[in-house]
C-alpha cells in the first residue's frame, strides 16, 4: 500500500511540474516508465479465488472464474459414472457438468462441497464443489513463487504457482494456484 | 455510422429486403388471380421501401431495380396497365433478385452486383417496356393454361377460413398466438413489419434466465419465514418481559423498563408484520411476472403455420407454370402455431410433398377432363393440431399411386425378392417411396429433382420424433401426412426416480405405469418377467441399463410393490423396473452438452419447476436396448449362448433404418449359416455391438441419429472391432460416396442392388471364412 502516493502528494507534484520544466532526470524515469511493458505493470499484484478442500488450500486466478455459487443437486448422468465426473448441476439457469476436483487432482476424500466454483465460457463450463470459500484476495504478483517439484507432480500438473496466503506467527500458508485451463482439460478427460 | 447496436447497416437492409420481397411474392401471386388493383398499394409501398433501404447503403442496382418495379405497380394501381400474368412474372423475377441480394452477406455484394448486372438491366428494360402482349407460354401449352388464373384465391380464401370453427375442433391455440393472424390478401404486408430477428441461442439463453428468475422469486420465501421466524422471537420475549413487570411488581423502576422494552418489542413486532406482508406481496408479483415472461419467451418461439404456408401459393404458381398443369392450392390453418424449431424444420419436407404432388400425383388437364375430374387440379395443404400432435397433410386429386405397379418395380430394382413382395400389404409397399432414389415416375423431372427424395421427408419427420405416411386411392388422389410434436421444446413427461436419481419419461412415448405386488413378479431364465392384460413381459431394473448401480434395492429382502414403466406397444412391450413414479411435470427441453458425447438412452435435459436438473430418456434407444437384452434372455444368458462351449457359429450385425432391406439381408445371411443381429440406426447398432462379438458388420450409410459413415468411424476407433470386416451397403452409387465409406473404415462398399445378383453373398464369403467351423477368437 505504501507504494500507492497520497492524492495530495500527486497533486503537489504535478502543481510543481506544471511550474517548472522537466529536469532531464524527470524526463528519462518517464520514458522508462512508459517504456515499461505492460504485463509487468499489470502483474504487480494479481486477484486470486482462494478456497479450501479438506486440509488443502488452493486458489485459481480470478479473471478465470466464471462465477461461484452455492451448490446445488447433483444429477448424474446414466453411462457416465466413472472418473472424477459427479453428473450435471443447475448453475444459474445453465446446466453445468460437475467435476470432483480432489479426485481429478488425485486427492483422498469425497468431492462434496457447500459452494460450487464455475470457471469456463459459454459452451464450456465447469464446476467443482468446494468446502469453502475464502475470496478474491489481491496478491503481491513477486511474492508469488514457482511450485516444488513434488507439488507439481502431485496435483496432475495443475499447480502452477505458490502464493501466500496467511500468516501464523513465523510460517506462511500457501495456497497452491491451479491453472484453470490445465484444469478444465483435465475434467474433459474424466468424460469416459 | 455503419454500426447501429451491433448491427451494421448493410444487415438491417438485408432484414428490410427480405421481409418486403416476401410479402411483394406473395401479394403478386394473390394480385394475379384477383385482379383487384386495391391489392396493389400494399406492394408499392413494399418495393418503395426496398428502394429507399437499397438508397441508404448506395446500392444503386437495386435502387434502380426496385424504382423500375415500383413504377409498373403504380400504373397497375391507378388501370393504367392491365394485371396480366405475364407482367406478373417480370415482377416476381425482380422480387426473386431482390430477395437473393437480401441473402448474401456484405463482401459478396460487389460479386453478385457483377454477376447479376446484366440480368437486372434486362429486366428493368422490359418492365419500362410496355407490358408483354401474351403471357409467356408455358412448355406444353395446354388449353387450360390460356385462361391464366392458375392459383385460385388461395391465400384470401384460407385467410376466412372461419377461425372460430377450426379452433372449436382442435386444441385451443394460446390466445396471444391467434391474435397474430396471417395477414389476409387485401394487406399482405401489414401484420409482418413488425418483427425482429434474434438468434435462437439468445431465445434459449432467455428462456434460460426466466426459468431462473422464477426460481428466485420463489427462494423469496425463505426469506418471508425467516421474518416469521423473528416475529416468534418477539411474541416469547414479550412474555418475558410480561413475566419481569409481574416478578418486579408494579411502580418498581425494573418494572417501569420491562413496560418500555415491551412496548417497542410491540412496535417491532409491528413493523416485522408490515415487512412480511409486504415481502408477500413481493414473492407474490414476483412469480406473477417471472412466470409471464417464462411463458411469453417460451411463446416466442411458436410462429403460426403461415408462415411457412405464406410462400406456397407462388411456388405451386411457379411449378404448375412450367408443368403446363392448372392446379389450385388451399391452406387450412395458418393461425396454428407451431414451434419455430418445427417449422424451419419442415420446410423442405412440406416443399417437396408439393412438388411431388404436382409433378407426379397430378396429370394434364386432357388426362383429368378424360377421367372426368375438373381440368383444374387442387393441392391442399392442412395444418391442425389433434391429440397434441401437429398434424400436416398435403393431398392432390391426382392419379393416385399404382400399386401393382410400384409391387413390380420393387421387384425389378431388386429392393426386395418377388416372393416377398408378393405378401407385402399396401402400407408396407407404399413405405418403399420413402427409400432415397426411389421414384415412382418413370422419368426422372427437373422438378422433383434427382438427389432430393422422399426420403428427406421421413428423415426429418424421425428426426424431430415424428412420423410420415402416404395414403393413396387409385384415380383419385395421394396424401402425405407428417404427424409431428407441436413443439420441441416442451414435453409433457413422467418422472420416475432410479437409483436415487429422478429420470423423465416423455409421457407420449410411455404406454402406461403398473404397481405390481412382488407375487405379480416371476423369474423365467433368470428375466424378470410380469403379466399385463395377460400376456408375459419382460422387465428389466432401469438401475441396470443405465449403469446406475444396483446397490439401493434388494428385491428379494423388499417384497413390496413393483412400479414398472411399460415401453413400446402390442406384442413388443418391455417393462423397465424403476424404484418409485415422482409425478408428472411439463419440461422445457434442452440439448445434453455436447461434451458428453452420444450418451446411450438420453435424449435431452432439463431443469424441473424446482430447479432440480434432469435427464431425459430417449425411449426409442431404451426400447432397443430391451429389444436386445430381454428379446435374447437377459445380458448374461445371451453371454453363455455364445460362450466358448456353446455351438459357435459366424454372428453378424445387420444396421438399416429400412425394415425390408433389414429382412432381406438377414435371410441371405442366414442362409449362409449366419446367426444375424438386427439394429436400426447407427446409435442403436453401436450399443448392440457392445453387446457380443461379431464376425461381420452390415450397415447402411443414410440412417437417423447416427448415419452408417459416422457408425463405422466409431467402431473403427475402438480397439475390439478394429479387424471386423464391414461391408457397408448402399443406395448411393456414387464414386465420391464409395470412396467415404472406405475411408471411414468400410471394408467393402456394394449398393443396394447387389442383393439380385451374388456380389453380396461372394462379398461375404471374400470377407468371412464361413465354410470354416467355429467363429473367430474375438
Amino acid at each position: 500500500m505504501d507504494r500507492v502516493p497520497s492524492a495530495e502528494h500527486s497533486l503537489a507534484r504535478s502543481e510543481s511540474m506544471l511550474v517548472r520544466p522537466l529536469t532531464r532526470e524527470d524526463l528519462e524515469a518517464n520514458t522508462r516508465l512508459i517504456a515499461r511493458p505492460a504485463e509487468r505493470a499489470a502483474a504487480v499484484t494479481r486477484g486470486l479465488l482462494v478456497f479450501s478442500i479438506g486440509p488443502e488450500l488452493l486458489a485459481i486466478d480470478a479473471t478465470a472464474m466464471h462465477r461461484v455459487v452455492p451448490s446445488t443437486v447433483i444429477r448424474r448422468v446414466p453411462h457416465r459414472t466413472a472418473g472424477s465426473f459427479l453428473g450435471i448441476a443447475n448453475v444459474a439457469g445453465e446446466l453445468a457438468p460437475v467435476c470432483d476436483l480432489r479426485h481429478a487432482l488425485g486427492l483422498e476424500g469425497d468431492g462434496r462441497g457447500a459452494h460450487f466454483v464455475v470457471i469456463g465460457g459459454v459452451g464450456a463450463r465447469w464446476a467443482f464443489p468446494v468446502e469453502r470459500v475464502h475470496g478474491v484476495h489481491r496478491i503481491d504478483a513477486s511474492t508469488i513463487v514457482e511450485p516444488p517439484a513434488t507439488v507439481r507432480h502431485a496435483m496432475n500438473g495443475c499447480t502452477v504457482a505458490l502464493a501466500p496466503f496467511a500468516q501464523t506467527g513465523d510460517t506462511t500458508r500457501f495456497a497452491a494456484v491451479l491453472d484453470a485451463e490445465r484444469l478444465a482439460r483435465l475434467f474433459a478427460r474424466s468424460l469416459p | 455510422m455503419s454500426d447501429l447496436g451491433g448491427f451494421s447497416l448493410h444487415e438491417l437492409f438485408r432484414a428490410e429486403a427480405e421481409q418486403h420481397a416476401a410479402a411483394l411474392s406473395e401479394g403478386l401471386v394473390a394480385l394475379e388471380s384477383s385482379s383487384d388493383p386495391s391489392v396493389v398499394e400494399p406492394l408499392m409501398r413494399a418495393a418503395h421501401s426496398i428502394k429507399g433501404a437499397a438508397r441508404v447503403i448506395g446500392l444503386e442496382i437495386a435502387v434502380g431495380l426496385s424504382h423500375a418495379m415500383e413504377d409498373v405497380l403504380v400504373a397497375m394501381q391507378r388501370g393504367r396497365e392491365p394485371i396480366a400474368s405475364g407482367r406478373i412474372d417480370q415482377l416476381l423475377k425482380g422480387t426473386d433478385l431482390l430477395a437473393s441480394l437480401a441473402r448474401i452477406d456484405e463482401s459478396s455484394v460487389p460479386e453478385w452486383t457483377s454477376s447479376h448486372a446484366d440480368a437486372i438491366g434486362a429486366l428493368v428494360d422490359s418492365l419500362r417496356a410496355p407490358a408483354p402482349a401474351e403471357p409467356n407460354a408455358p412448355v406444353a401449352a395446354p388449353p387450360a393454361v390460356s385462361a391464366p388464373p392458375v392459383v385460385e384465391a388461395a391465400v384470401a380464401e384460407t385467410a376466412v377460413v372461419k377461425p372460430a370453427a377450426e379452433a372449436a375442433a382442435v386444441e385451443q391455440p394460446p390466445a396471444r398466438v391467434r391474435t397474430e393472424t396471417m395477414p389476409t390478401a387485401a394487406q399482405p404486408t401489414a401484420a409482418r413489419v413488425s418483427s425482429v430477428r434474434i438468434e435462437s441461442e439468445k431465445l434459449d439463453r432467455l428462456l434460460q434466465l426466466a426459468g431462473e428468475t422464477m426460481l428466485e422469486s420463489r427462494r423469496l420465501t425463505g426469506v418471508r419465514d425467516g421474518a416469521l421466524d423473528l416475529k416468534q422471537l418477539l411474541v416469547r420475549l414479550g412474555r418475558e418481559l410480561d413475566r419481569m413487570r409481574a416478578a418486579a411488581g408494579e411502580g418498581s423502576a425494573v418494572g417501569g423498563f420491562a413496560a418500555q422494552a415491551q412496548a417497542l418489542v410491540e412496535l417491532s413486532r409491528n413493523g416485522l408484520l408490515d415487512h412480511v406482508v409486504t415481502i408477500e406481496d413481493a414473492i407474490r408479483r414476483g412469480e406473477e411476472t417471472s412466470t409471464e415472461l417464462y411463458n411469453e419467451v417460451l411463446a416466442s418461439r411458436m410462429r403460426p403455420f403461415g408462415d411457412l404456408s405464406a410462400g406456397l401459393p407462388r411456388s405451386v404458381r411457379d411449378l404448375s407454370r412450367t408443368l403446363g398443369k392448372d392446379v389450385r392450392i388451399e391452406i387450412r390453418g395458418e393461425t396454428v402455431p407451431v414451434d419455430r424449431d418445427v417449422l424451419a424444420r419442415i420446410e423442405a419436407p412440406v416443399n417437396h410433398m408439393i412438388r411431388n404432388a404436382i409433378d407426379h400425383g397430378i396429370e394434364s388437364a386432357d388426362e383429368r377432363r378424360a377421367a372426368g375430374k375438373p381440368a383444374q387440379a387442387t393441392v391442399r395443404v392442412e395444418a391442425r393440431h389433434q391429440a397434441g400432435q401437429l398434424r400436416i397433410r398435403v393431398s392432390d386429386d391426382g392419379r393416385g399411386i399404382d400399386l401393382e405397379g410400384l409391387r413390380r418395380r420393387i421387384v425389378q430394382r431388386s429392393l426386395a425378392p418377388a416372393e416377398m413382395a408378393d405378401g407385402l400389404a399396401p402400407d408396407e409397399l407404399l413405405e418403399f417411396l420413402f427409400l432415397p432414389g426411389f421414384s415412382t415416375a418413370s422419368r426422372v423431372t427437373e422438378v422433383s429433382g434427382r438427389g432430393v427424395g422422399l426420403d428427406v421427408v421421413q428423415s426429418v419427420a424421425r428426426e424431430i420424433g415424428g412420423t410420415a405416411r402416404i395414403s393413396t386411392e387409385l384415380g383419385r388422389g395421394t396424401s402425405f401426412e407428417l404427424v409431428l410434436p407441436v413443439t420441441l421444446s416442451v414435453i409433457r413427461a413422467l418422472l420416475a426416480e432410479i437409483a436415487g436419481e429422478i429420470l423423465a419419461f416423455p409421457l407420449s412415448r410411455i404406454e402406461r405405469v403398473v404397481q405390481l405386488e412382488a407375487t405379480d413378479m416371476q423369474t423365467v431364465e433368470g428375466c424378470m418377467q410380469c403379466m399385463i392384460d395377460g400376456a408375459a413381459i419382460g422387465v428389466i431394473d432401469a438401475a441396470q441399463v443405465l449403469e446406475l448401480g444396483t446397490a439401493a434395492r434388494d428385491r428379494a429382502r423388499e417384497g413390496t410393490r413393483e412400479t414398472v414403466v411399460v415401453l413400446g406397444s402390442g406384442s413388443e412391450r418391455f417393462g423397465l423396473a424403476v424404484d418409485a413414479v415422482a409425478g408428472e411435470e411439463d419440461l422445457v427441453v434442452r440439448a445434453l452438452d455436447e461434451r458428453f458425447g452420444k450418451v446411450p438412452h438420453l435424449s435431452a435435459a432439463a431443469l424441473r419447476e424446482d430447479g432440480e436438473p434432469v435427464l431425459i430418456v430417449d425411449t426409442e434407444d431404451m426400447l432397443q436396448s430391451l429389444r436386445v437384452q430381454l428379446g435374447q434372455g437377459s445380458v448374461q444368458a445371451a453371454r453363455r449362448r455364445i460362450g466358448p462351449q456353446a455351438e459357435a457359429r459366424f454372428r453378424a450385425l445387420v444396421v438399416d433404418d429400412s425394415a425390408t432391406v433389414r429382412e432381406v439381408e438377414r435371410q441371405l445371411l442366414v442362409r449362409m449359416g449366419f446367426e444375424v443381429v438386427t439394429a436400426v440406426d447407427g446409435v442403436d447398432g453401436w450399443n448392440t455391438l457392445r453387446e457380443g462379438r461379431f464376425d461381420l458388420i452390415v450397415s447402411d450409410i443414410d440412417m437417423p441419429r447416427m448415419n452408417g459413415i459416422e457408425f463405422v468411424r466409431t467402431l473403427r476407433a475402438d480397439g475390439r472391432f478394429a479387424r471386423v470386416p464391414v461391408i457397408v451397403v448402399s443406395y448411393k452409387d456414387r464414386e465420391e460416396d464409395r470412396l467415404a465409406g472406405l475411408e471411414a473404415g468400410a471394408t467393402a462398399y456394394l449398393t443396394k442392388g447387389s442383393f439380385q445378383d451374388s456380389s453380396f453373398a461372394d462379398t461375404v464369403r471374400d470377407l468371412v471364412d464361413v465354410g470354416r467351423a467355429g467363429g473367430s477368437p474375438a
